[in-house]
C-alpha cells in the first residue's frame, strides 16, 4: 500500500503520536529547567518570562518542563499499562478459549466481575493500603482493562479457530496452544496493534483522572494529572496552569484514538493477504 | 452394504457407528433435541480402494469423513484403523495414525495459514509428526507428484491461485505419505476449467494402488471418474454401496435415484 | 420484434480495474438468456450494472435501453423507480438476501404494495398466491417465519417469489442455484423459468454451469475476460461452438454420461487460469491459453455477427 494511500487518520495521528514520544524522550535526559525547582522569586510567571516559556506555577516551578516530565511519565505509564493490559488479555482469552468450553465459560464470567468492579475505587483502596505509586496506578489500571481487551482478542480468535488451517495443523498433531501461539496470534497482530494505541489513550485518560484525585502520581514525580490536581488546588481551574495540561492531555488522546482507528482500517483483515 | 473381499484387515472397519449432537435449544425453555448426525453406520474400506462418497447436504458425509480421520470421536459403534481403535492414550500409536491419514479440505483458500509461506506450511506436518529425513526434499517431491512448480516453495498463498492452492493441499496430504487420503469436496469451489485438473490428479493417485481414496463429493460425475466405489449416504445412514460405474447406471435406493435424476449434462 | 433490454458497449470500471469490456447484447420479450462465465468473467458484475448496484466505487458505461429508458444514463432517483417495477433480481445467497430480523411477509408486503396499489390492502392473499405457485406448502404459515427458520430451497423459492411479485419485464437470477443443494438445484430452476414464462417477462440467468444453461435457456452469451466472446442460440453454440474458449468450457464440463460411457482416462484441461483483473492481457483475455492464438490477436478482435450469433475472435473454429 502506497504511502500516498494511508488516510489521513494515520497521518494525523501518527504525526502527534510520535511528537509526543520524541518529546517523551527528550524528557529523559533534558528539561529546560529542574520541574520540581521551587524559585520563590519568580511565582506565577506569564508567558516567556524570565526564559520561562509558559510562565511559573504558584511556588515559581516552571511550566514547561513540569508538562514535559509529565509527558515522561504519563506516556510511559500509558505504554506500559496499555502493553501489559494487552498482553493480559490475550493471556485470558487463550486461556478461555484454549482450555474447554466449561473453562470459557468461568474465565468470561470472572472477567465480567472484573469488569463490574468500580476501577476507581479499587485504585483509592489500593492507594491507601500502599500508597500511591506509579507501580499501584499502572497494576490497577492493567487489570482494569485486560477483560475488555479479552473479550476482543476472544471474538478475533474464535473464526480463526474454526478455519481449515487450524483443523490441519490439529489432525498432524499439533496442540491447541501451540495453534494459538503460532497460527492465531500472527493473524490477530493487526487487531492487538490497534488495541494498544487506543489503550495507552485510554491508560493516560485514566491515569491523569487518578493522580488528579491524588491517588495516582504524586512529588516529586510529575504526571499531567499531578499537574492538573495542583492547578485544581492552587489556582483554580480557570488558569493556565490547568489549561497546559489538560489540553495537552486531549491532544495526546486525540492523536492516539485517531492512529489507533486508522490502523484498524488499514489492517483489516481484507489487506491481510486474501485478496478477491 | 459393506465390500465383501476375502482380505483379513480392512483399512478402515466402522462399525455402527453413531454421531450424535445437541441441537440449538427450541426457546429459551427448550428442550435441547439430539440430533443423528450418523447413524448406526456400518462401512469398510479395503487398503488401495477408491471410495466416493455421495449424498444431499445433511447426509453425513462430512461427519463421515470426520469420525474416520479422528476429528469426531463417535457417540456409539467402533472405527478401528488398520485392526484397532485409535487413542489418543496411546502416544506412539496415535502418531502413527495422525500420518497414516490425511485430509484435504474443501475451500483451499482457508487451508493454509496467510502468514505462512507454502514451502513452510508442507514442512510443518513433517516436523510435527517427528518424521525422519530431508524435509525440503520430501516438499519438493511433492510439488512435483501434484504438478507445481518448485517456485511455490516460497510463496505465500495468496499468490497462488485456486487451483494451485488446492494443489499445494494435496501436496500437503502427501508429504507426510499416508496410507488413507480423504477428500471433502475438493473441486467445487473451483472454476470449471480448473475443476478437471485436480479430479485428473485424484484420479491418478487413486489408480496407483498404494493411497487408499475417500472422495466426498456432491458432483456425481467427479466421483464416477476418480472413484471406483461408491457409497450413498442419506439421513445419516449409507442406504446403498458397491461399484460407482454400477450405481450410476442402476441406482437400487431412493436417495441414489434423485441423485442420478437431479444431476444435469449439456444435451 | 423489439428487444425489451438493448446492452450497448457496456463497460464496467472501477477507475484502475475494468471487469466488464464492450459487451453489448439484445434480450427479447420472453427469452430466457444464459450469461455464462467463469469466476472474474464480468457476468455478476454485468448484472449489478444493469440494476445499478454496483458496489463502490464502480461505475458502468455505454447504455442499456429497457424498453425507452436508458439504464446507465439515470440518475439514482430515476433507478429507484425501475428497480423493483421493471428489471427484478434474484440474488445468489438467500440468506444475506432477506433481513434475518423482519418476517418474510415483512418482505413480500412491501414488494406487493410497491408494485400496484389496489393490491397493497390484499397482499396476504397475493403473496400466498404466489408462493403456492412456487410449490412452497403451507404459504401463509410461510409469510410468519423468519428467514432462517426455512430450509435453503424454500428461501430460494421465496426469492424468486419476491421476483415475480414485482411484476417486471426482466429478472435477473444471478447464480440462483450456487448456494442450494444439487438434489434441488432442476426443482428450483423449473419453478423459476415457469414463473418467469407465466409473468410474461424475461430472464438473464448468470451461472458458471453450461449443463444449466443447457437445459434452461434458450439462448446463451459466454463471456471471458470481461468481453462477450460468443452468443447465439443455445442449441447452435452448444453443438457447434466457434470460439475456442466455449469449445474448450463445453470439453471441461464434466457430465455424467460421458464419463460413464467413455471411460475417459484423462479429462480434458484448459491449461492455466483466467488473468485477474490487474494482470489481464492486452487484446483478446483468451490468448495466453488459446491454442489458436495468433499474433493478430493482440489486438482486440471486432464483433462479428452472422446468422443470429455473435462471435469476438480473430480465429474461429
Amino acid at each position: 500500500m502506497k504511502t500516498r494511500d494511508l488516510p489521513l487518520n494515520i497521518w494525523l495521528g501518527g504525526t502527534i503520536t510520535v511528537f509526543f514520544l520524541l518529546c517523551s524522550a527528550t524528557a529523559l535526559f533534558w528539561t529546560p529547567f529542574d520541574p520540581n525547582f521551587v524559585d520563590t522569586t519568580k511565582l506565577s510567571l506569564g508567558f516567556g518570562e524570565s526564559g520561562h516559556l509558559l510562565g511559573t506555577d504558584v511556588i515559581g516551578r516552571d511550566l514547561f518542563s513540569g508538562l514535559l516530565a509529565g509527558a515522561r511519565m504519563s506516556v510511559f505509564l500509558g505504554c506500559v499499562t496499555a502493553a501489559i493490559s494487552v498482553v493480559l488479555g490475550t493471556i485470558f482469552a487463550f486461556i478461555a478459549v484454549g482450555i474447554s468450553p466449561w473453562v470459557d465459560e468461568v474465565v468470561m464470567r470472572l472477567l465480567d466481575v472484573l469488569m463490574a468492579v468500580p476501577g476507581v475505587i479499587v485504585a483509592l483502596v489500593i492507594a491507601t493500603v500502599t500508597g500511591p505509586s506509579a507501580i499501584s496506578t499502572v497494576s490497577v489500571l492493567s487489570v482494569f482493562f485486560a477483560p475488555v481487551i479479552a473479550r476482543v482478542v476472544r471474538s478475533a480468535t474464535l473464526p480463526i479457530l474454526n478455519e481449515d488451517f487450524v483443523q490441519s495443523a490439529r489432525m498432524y498433531g499439533r496442540g491447541t496452544f501451540f495453534v494459538l501461539f503460532r497460527h492465531v496470534l500472527p493473524n490477530i497482530l493487526s487487531i492487538l496493534v490497534v488495541q494498544f494505541s487506543l489503550y495507552t489513550a485510554n491508560a493516560v485518560l485514566a491515569e491523569s483522572g487518578l493522580s488528579y484525585l491524588g491517588v495516582g502520581i504524586s512529588r516529586p514525580q510529575i504526571s499531567w494529572g499531578t499537574l492538573l490536581k495542583e492547578a485544581q488546588e492552587t489556582a483554580g481551574p480557570t488558569t493556565g496552569l490547568m489549561l497546559w495540561p489538560a489540553t495537552v492531555i486531549l491532544i495526546f488522546v486525540l492523536g492516539l484514538n485517531l492512529l489507533g482507528d486508522g490502523l484498524r482500517d488499514v489492517l483489516d483483515p481484507r489487506s491481510m493477504g486474501r485478496r478477491s | 452394504m459393506s465390500s465383501t473381499s476375502s482380505t483379513p484387515k480392512p483399512l478402515v472397519d466402522c462399525q455402527n457407528v453413531t454421531v450424535s449432537y445437541k441441537a440449538p435449544r427450541a426457546g429459551i425453555f427448550g428442550k435441547r433435541s439430539q440430533f443423528l448426525a450418523l447413524n448406526d453406520v456400518t462401512l469398510r474400506i479395503e487398503s488401495g480402494e477408491s471410495l466416493g462418497i455421495v449424498g444431499s447436504s445433511g447426509a453425513g458425509k462430512t461427519t463421515f469423513a470426520k469420525v474416520i480421520s479422528g476429528q469426531v470421536r463417535p457417540s456409539a459403534g467402533t472405527f478401528e484403523f488398520r485392526g484397532s481403535e485409535p487413542s489418543p492414550k496411546d502416544k506412539e500409536k496415535y502418531r502413527e495414525f495422525r500420518r497414516s491419514v490425511q485430509y484435504v479440505f474443501q475451500n483451499p483458500k482457508s487451508s493454509f495459514d496467510p502468514r505462512i509461506r507454502i514451502g513452510r506450511a508442507l514442512i510443518e506436518p513433517l516436523r510435527s509428526l517427528k518424521i525422519e529425513g530431508d524435509y525440503d526434499e520430501k516438499v519438493m517431491h511433492s510439488l512435483g507428484t501434484v504438478g507445481l512448480d518448485k517456485a511455490v516453495f516460497g510463496r505465500y498463498p495468496h499468490e497462488l491461485s485456486g487451483g494451485q492452492l488446492q494443489r499445494a493441499a494435496i501436496a500437503r496430504a502427501l508429504v507426510v505419505k499416508p496410507k488413507l487420503l480423504i477428500a471433502d469436496e475438493p473441486a467445487s469451489s473451483l472454476d470449471v476449467s480448473i475443476r478437471a485438473q485436480i479430479l485428473n490428479l485424484f484420479k491418478e493417485l487413486g489408480d496407483t494402488g498404494d493411497l487408499t481414496l475417500v472422495l466426498i463429493a456432491h458432483d456425481l460425475a467427479a466421483v464416477a471418474h476418480t472413484s471406483r466405489k461408491l457409497a450413498v449416504f442419506e439421513s445419516g445412514r449409507v442406504v446403498e454401496g458397491g461399484l460407482a460405474l454400477e450405481i450410476l447406471k442402476n441406482p437400487q435406493s431412493d436417495a441414489a435415484k434423485r441423485l442420478v435424476e437431479a444431476n444435469l449434462a449439456i444435451v | 420484434m423489439k428487444p425489451i433490454l438493448q446492452v450497448r458497449d457496456l463497460w464496467v470500471s472501477n477507475g484502475r480495474l475494468t471487469a466488464v469490456r464492450g459487451v453489448s447484447l439484445d434480450v427479447f420479450p420472453g427469452q430466457k438468456l444464459g450469461l455464462v462465465g467463469e469466476s472474474g468473467a464480468g457476468k455478476s458484475m454485468f448484472g449489478l450494472a444493469i440494476m445499478d448496484l454496483l458496489p463502490f466505487g464502480w461505475a458502468a458505461k455505454g447504455s442499456a435501453i429497457l424498453g425507452d429508458t436508458d439504464l446507465v444514463a439515470m440518475s439514482e432517483k430515476e433507478h429507484c423507480e425501475v428497480r423493483g417495477r421493471r428489471v427484478a433480481m434474484v440474488f445468489q445467497d438467500s440468506l444475506s438476501a432477506l433481513d434475518p430480523m423482519k418476517r418474510i411477509g415483512w418482505h413480500f408486503r412491501r414488494i406487493v404494495s410497491r408494485a400496484s396499489a389496489d393490491q397493497a390492502a390484499r397482499w396476504q392473499d397475493v403473496s400466498v398466491e404466489i408462493l403456492t405457485h412456487l410449490g412452497v406448502e403451507n404459504a401463509a404459515a410461510a409469510l410468519r417465519k423468519y428467514p432462517h427458520q426455512l430450509s435453503g430451497g424454500q428461501r430460494q423459492r421465496i426469492l424468486i417469489g419476491m421476483a415475480v411479485a414485482t411484476k417486471s419485464e426482466l429478472i435477473i437470477a444471478d447464480e440462483p442455484t450456487t448456494s442450494v443443494d444439487t438434489a434441488i438445484q432442476r426443482n428450483v430452476l423449473d419453478t423459476l423459468t415457469a414463473a418467469t414464462k407465466k409473468l410474461g417477462a424475461s430472464l438473464i440467468l448468470v451461472t458458471h454451469d453450461l449443463a444449466l444453461v443447457s437445459n434452461y435457456c434458450d439462448t446463451v452469451a459466454v463471456m471471458y475476460g470481461g468481453h462477450l466472446v460468443e452468443s447465439g442460440p443455445t442449441s447452435e453454440v452448444l453443438g457447434k461452438s466457434r470460439h475456442p474458449y466455449t469449445g474448450a468450457l463445453i470439453n471441461s464440463n464434466i457430465s455424467l454420461p460421458r464419463v460413464m460411457e467413455q471411460q475417459v482416462k484423462t479429462l480434458p484441461v484448459i491449461p492455466g487460469t483466467m488473468p485477474s483483473l490487474e494482470s489481464m492481457p492486452t487484446g483478446c483475455a483468451f490468448r495466453l491459453r488459446c491454442d489458436r492464438a495468433s499474433s493478430v490477436c493482440e489486438e482486440i478482435p471486432p464483433v462479428t455477427t452472422s446468422d443470429g450469433r455473435t462471435l469476438r475472435c480473430w480465429n474461429p473454429k
